[in-house]
């Protein structure tokens, strides 16, 4: 999520000074992502030199408050409607050490990915506490929590998968008298 | 909530209020169960019901098939017949009677001839309400007559063309007929009713009383001897052993037949509940409450079944009974049902219902939880494992019959059960084998049979049932059929319905079938008819055949003329007869009438002279050892005898021939004694009337058919007819059972795109393989019972009912084929997802 | 004393060609409170470690302790009444009784116990308060919805005093936000003192757990490290 956005999303609400924004900032996401002041400052800058906020003195303080311009509120809705770039792979780290594995001679595959399953998992137990002792009412924490655990247990279902098709290819490293009862013991539980 | 592991090991042991509060809360979930599932409990409690209704009726039947001694000696326990020697002695006999006998009553009794007719009617004086009588006599309607007046049956109007109101002549005295009288324990019976008194000369007297037979042998009697004493003694004790092991045949069949069905019920039901007793028992259910969900279940459905289907046969019973008397020929006291076996067959029907239930329930609690909750049934055993023990039970079953001898209860009693359980073993084979052969057959034929093959407690237990429903009526049809061609005397009667003899003097051939006491002296043909006679009656015979368009066969007998003429019983005709003991002299008792084997008469049934291989040929199969009387004193031949079916197995008809050879052997010659005259038809009222007329002007008689009696016959259809229905109803019912276990499959079929026709298919098939299988199987089970029970005598069940048994092998699955197919539509819950 | 104790426990099915061993030599100690999550593919054998924990069906070899008693010294009648009493189990497909209402569903275990209907009411209705559920206390269980049925199914094997709580995918029929909510529960009774073993194949919500552990052919091959504070992650993420 990018801070430019984040700040027009605030401003649509009504006008704001600076030190709000970062305030509500840190308390819409959850205080998960900290963020300083000078980052708010910069990218209000750049807004208002884009035209996509204007600035001006409040008739009762010292603060320099910001409004969204109608240009800003355009971009605003037009970023909100547009898909994020899924097309282009990430390089995922994980993705790469298990394809490295397969061919590293003495490596027990299963075992790496079993220690990166561990770890995934333990790392959403995590998660799940924060979410656990999170508030009912703090509805963009666990909006947040959700998005981390759903993207940490697509990795797990990821490391499921590449276990199940590695086993079904290589031949599985523990003798087995008779692979067919077994998927037939699958299908009794 | 906040509770920390105590250390100490929890109690597992409960208490006695702990458990009774736990089955009070397992009671009322099987109630809720009861009143979710009663739709499934339906078809249980009326397959129960059907079965336990038909054993309170088939009780009835064996309790009231038979009249017994009530015919002829009502309530009394004697009844003592005496032949008054001349007019006007009766009074004195009476008299005597009733001096030293006080509660005897009187019968008089004297015969109305019918013109021209070998036949007879007798006129009886009974009181309108006679101590002992009572039984004997009904009116029908008008009133019972006074002085001057008459009352008859039905048959007694006919005969002589009258009607109620006229005045008829008999005897030579004028009375007016005010009502039509029967004989409630024979409705066949033919008599005109007086009041007491009103016989003038009555030729014999029947006193009824309670005492015991041996009184006769002090009474002193003059005018007249005493002819015969008939005592229930005896008889009664036999009947009511025989009776008691009908009861007891029926109960047995009838109790097995509830078993069955229970179990194929319960088993179903307990398929169905395997999941939700999983899950009782996976919260924490012991086995035994597991089992008393299914116990309590058979517990209400045994005792309201039981219930139902006793107030059902009750009232089936009073709806059948006046269908029943027109079939066995006499009335029959609704009240007289064996209540004690019909309330302990209804107690043990629900006992039989708990065990059925036990059953299932004990499969299902020694499951491991974790296997219930899957809701899958068992794999099924081996079939053959099954058809071994199966074949030993029968073969036990069958020869615990053997062994019984018809007699020995324990023996009876399980060796019919052995033998049905044998049969339900059996069945899951045919299942199988009826599978096996499915391979090509259409998807839902294959679906089907291979649904009863693999779910082998429910369809083994509905075929069982089907099986025995079938098995019950192919066995009544056997037996009856059986008892037809065997019991000759009683079923084929005296004469076809299409033929008249025409007797040159007397008529008869020989006695009519009947307790043996009452066997009159053989009764013998006069030294010779005239010429004259012989002639009057040959023309009347060719008057008789030419209103017929047919031809009269001559009669001839052979007759022994040197026999001596004194004493006036009649030299000279010979006749078949048998050494006899009686009252303490030997001597030897009439059997049988031979004729002459003229050419003309064995073409008349159809038999070439190369056909004979003896002196004597009979339709009879128990003349074995019988001798020849030549026709005088002592004059006792050993003779061959030949059995030969084409002869007639009427008692008035020839039903055996001599040879012309072997009488020439014995110094016999030929006499005439009859005319036989056959139409194509059966005869006509007003044809006979004309044939009785015609030898009446001659002044001599005709015999025709005397009775119009095949109840047996009726019953035979009646039976078949009956099982078919059950079997039908038990099947229809058995492949609602199985069939509505399998909505899920159709479901699936539907979502598939098979079309209705293929639905139906399925129900169809379902009912015509159970249908099928049940034909056969019933139908060999009812024989093998029947050969062991008649093992001493097989040949007894050698003329099987091919259209009847037909009907059970072949209709049976045809009918269950069409009736799936009409009746086999989807159900309208197909969307509903099973509760549990 | 471990609330559930399996020791070397072994499970086969079938025999000689047909054998299938869905168990292992497992050893598995849960605590008092301890929520454990059971985590494998299909056919890992983890619904057969589950049914053997919960007495439903008996080990080929090994020992199963509950409460410190070993089960296979128990006959039939005792461990159902340990299932009566010390162990609550939740189906995945919730295996309510259809011929009872929620409360009486609840109050089953405790009235097969031999508690007065009354007092097994009066605490059906007490748990069924706390899941929020005292609206539906009288709706038979066609007539809840899929989350409301499977908070019964809890509500059921956590009425009276458990010690044991075991759940086979318990939210494997429901929606994340109802599985969720599931687990909440799952995990808030264990905070009370009890033990509980959930199965599952999704690693959501086997995060609930204290501990994972990871089975595979029927072997325990991994668990979960013990927990470190929140903050870690916090910090961890905002580093990078």
């Amino acid at each position: 999520m990018s801070v430019r956005h984040a700040v027009l999303a605030l401003l649509s609400e009504g006008p704001k000074y600076g030190l709000r924004l970062r305030h509500e900032f840190e308390e819409r996401t959850g205080e998960v992502w900290p963020i300083n002041v000078g980052q708010i400052y910069t990218t209000l800058q750049r807004l208002e030199r884009d035209g996509m906020v204007e600035s001006g003195l409040e008739d009762d303080g010292p603060q320099k408050t910001y409004r969204l311009t109608a240009e800003g509120a355009a971009e605003l809705n037009r970023w909100l409607h547009t898909p994020p770039d899924l097309g282009s792979p990430p390089r995922d780290e994980l993705v790469i050490k298990v394809l490295v594995a397969m061919h590293v001679p003495g490596v027990d595959i299963g075992e790496v990915i079993q220690t990166h399953r561990r770890r995934v998992v333990e790392l959403m137990q995590e998660w799940t506490r924060v979410k656990r002792d999170a508030s009912e009412d703090d509805i963009s924490l666990v909006l947040v929590v959700d998005a981390e655990l759903f993207r940490l247990d697509s990795v797990v279902r990821w490391l499921d998968a590449a276990d199940s098709r590695l086993r079904r290819v290589t031949s599985p490293p523990t003798p087995r008298t008779n692979p067919a009862p077994a998927k037939r013991k699958a299908a009794a539980l | 909530m906040t509770t920390t592991l105590t250390p100490t090991r929890p109690n597992l042991t409960t208490g006695r209020t702990e458990s009774r509060i736990a089955n009070r809360a397992v009671a009322r979930w099987s109630r809720r169960l009861l009143r979710r599932e009663w739709r499934q409990q339906l078809l249980v409690l009326t397959l129960l019901t059907v079965a336990v209704a038909a054993t309170t009726v088939g009780l009835g039947l064996v309790v009231n098939v038979q009249n017994g001694d009530q015919v002829s000696m009502g309530s009394a326990a004697t009844r003592i017949e005496v032949i008054a020697s001349g007019p006007g002695t009766a009074a004195g006999i009476i008299a005597t009677f009733q001096q030293q006998l006080p509660d005897a009553e009187v019968i008089e009794d004297t015969h109305i001839p019918i013109p021209g007719s070998t036949a007879s009617v007798d006129l009886t004086a009974i009181a309108q309400h006679g101590r002992y009588s009572s039984p004997m006599l009904g009116i029908v309607s008008g009133r019972y007559p006074g002085a001057g007046e008459i009352a008859v049956t039905r048959s007694v109007l006919s005969t002589f063309s009258l009607h109620v109101g006229q005045t008829w002549t008999v005897l030579g005295q004028a009375r007016r007929i005010v009502g039509i009288v029967q004989n409630p324990k024979d409705f066949s019976q033919t008599f005109a009713l007086v009041a007491p008194g009103q016989i003038a000369n009555p030729t014999s007297l029947s006193f009824l009383t309670n005492a015991g037979p041996n009184v006769a042998s002090n009474i002193q009697l003059t005018g007249g001897r005493i002819v015969g004493i008939m005592s229930d003694g005896q008889s009664l004790a036999a009947r009511k052993q025989q009776q008691a092991l009908a009861v007891l045949l029926i109960a047995t069949i009838g109790l097995t037949f509830i078993g069955l069905l229970s179990v194929a019920g319960f088993t179903v039901m307990a398929q169905r509940r395997l999941r939700s007793l999983g899950m009782i028992g996976a919260i924490g259910a012991t086995d035994r409450q597991v089992r008393k969900v299914m116990l309590a279940n058979g517990t209400a459905v045994g005792v309201v079944g039981a219930a139902l289907g006793t107030v059902v046969g009750l009232v089936a019973w009073f709806a059948l009974k006046p269908a029943f008397e027109k079939v066995v020929g006499h009335s029959v006291d609704s009240m007289s049902l064996p209540w004690l076996d019909v309330f302990l067959g209804a107690g043990l029907a629900v006992l039989a219902s708990i065990a059925a239930s036990w059953w299932p329930a004990r499969a299902v609690s020694r499951m491991p939880v974790v296997v219930a909750l899957t809701g899958r049934p068992p794999a099924p055993q081996p079939a053959h494992r099954f058809a071994l023990l199966g074949s030993a039970l029968a073969t036990l079953g069958f020869v615990l019959l053997v062994l019984s001898h018809n007699s020995k209860t324990l023996l009876i009693v399980t060796g019919i059960i052995a033998t049905t359980c044998g049969m339900l073993l059996l069945a899951p084979l045919g299942v199988q084998a009826l599978a096996g052969l499915s391979g090509r057959a259409p998807v839902a034929m294959r679906l089907a049979l291979r649904d009863l093959a693999r779910y082998q407690a429910r369809s083994g237990a509905a075929l069982a049932a089907a099986s025995l429903a079938v098995g019950i009526s192919a066995t009544i049809a056997i037996t009856a059929a059986a008892q037809q061609t065997h019991d000759r005397g009683y079923t084929e009667g005296n004469l076809p319905n299409n033929q008249v003899i025409v007797w040159i003097e007397g008529g008869g051939s020989g006695p009519a079938s009947g307790p043996a006491i009452k066997a009159a002296p053989a009764p013998s043909r006069n030294s010779g008819p005239t010429a004259a006679k012989i002639a009057t009656a040959r023309a009347v015979a060719a008057t008789i055949a030419k209103s017929l368009n047919t031809t009269s066969i001559e009669l001839d007998v052979p007759h022994n003329p040197d026999a001596p003429t004194a004493d006036g019983t009649g030299p000279g005709v010979a006749s078949i007869v048998r050494s006899a003991t009686h009252n303490g002299h030997s001597g030897f008792e009439f059997v049988d009438q031979p004729y002459l084997a003229t050419a003309a008469l064995l073409n008349f049934y159809g038999i070439s002279a190369s056909d004979v291989h003896a002196a004597i040929i009979t339709s009879r199969t128990d003349l074995r050892g019988a001798k020849l009387f030549d026709g005088a004193r002592d004059g006792l031949h050993a003779i061959t005898i030949q059995v030969l079916s084409k002869l007639p197995k009427y008692t008035s008809a020839p039903d055996a021939l001599m040879t012309p050879n072997e009488a020439t052997a014995l110094g016999l010659t030929t006499q005439a004694t009859g005319f036989v005259v056959q139409s194509a038809h059966a005869l006509t009222a007003a044809q006979i009337h004309a044939a009785r007329a015609a030898a009446a002007s001659a002044g001599i008689s005709v015999e025709t058919r005397n009775t119009t009696d095949n109840s047996l016959q009726q019953l035979r259809d009646w039976a078949t007819f009956v099982g078919v229905l059950v079997a039908l109803a038990v099947l229809a019912m058995t492949v609602g059972l199985i069939r509505s276990e399998t909505s899920g499959d159709l479901r699936t079929l539907t979502a598939a795109g098979a079309s209705g026709a293929t639905r139906r298919m399925l129900t169809a098939t379902t009912a015509a393989a159970l249908g099928l299988l049940g034909g056969i199987i019933g139908t060999a089970g009812a024989y093998v019972a029947l050969i062991a029970w008649h093992w001493h005598d097989v040949s007894f069940l050698n003329k099987p009912p091919y259209l009847e048994l037909g009907a059970l092998v072949i209709a049976l699955p045809v009918a269950a084929l069409v009736g799936g197919w009409v009746f086999g539509r989807t159900p309208s819950h197909l969307g509903r997802v099973r509760g549990e | 004393m471990s609330a559930l104790e399996l020791i070397g426990v072994t499970k086969v099915y079938g025999r000689g060609a047909g054998e299938v061993q869905a168990l292992r030599e497992v050893t598995l100690a849960v605590e008092p409170g301890e929520l454990v999550a059971v985590m494998g593919p299909s056919g890992s054998g983890k619904s057969t470690l589950l049914t053997i924990a919960g007495t439903l069906e008996s080990a080929s070899s090994g020992d199963v302790l509950i409460g410190g008693m070993p089960v296979s010294k128990l006959s039939r009648n005792q461990q159902a009444a340990m299932r009566r009493r010390a162990i609550g189990y939740v189906f995945q497909d919730f295996n309510l009784l259809a011929g009872l209402t929620a409360a009486e569903n609840v109050a089953l275990p405790l009235e097969l116990d031999g508690v007065s209907t009354r007092t097994a009411r009066k605490a059906a209705l007490e748990v069924l308060d706390r899941l929020s559920l005292s609206a539906r206390a009288e709706h038979f269980p066609d007539d809840l919805s899929g989350g409301e049925r499977q908070r019964v199914a809890i509500a059921r094997a956590v009425v009276g005093e458990r010690r044991l709580l075991l759940a086979d995918e318990p939210s494997g029929a429901l929606d994340s936000v109802n599985g969720e909510a599931v687990m909440r529960l799952v995990r808030s009774t264990c905070q009370g003192g009890v033990a509980g073993v959930v199965v599952t194949h999704d690693a959501q919500l086997a995060s609930w757990a204290d501990r994972v552990v990871f089975l595979r052919d029927g072997r325990m091959v991994d668990q979960t490290a013990p927990p470190a504070g929140p903050e870690s992650l916090l910090q961890a993420d905002a580093a990078r």
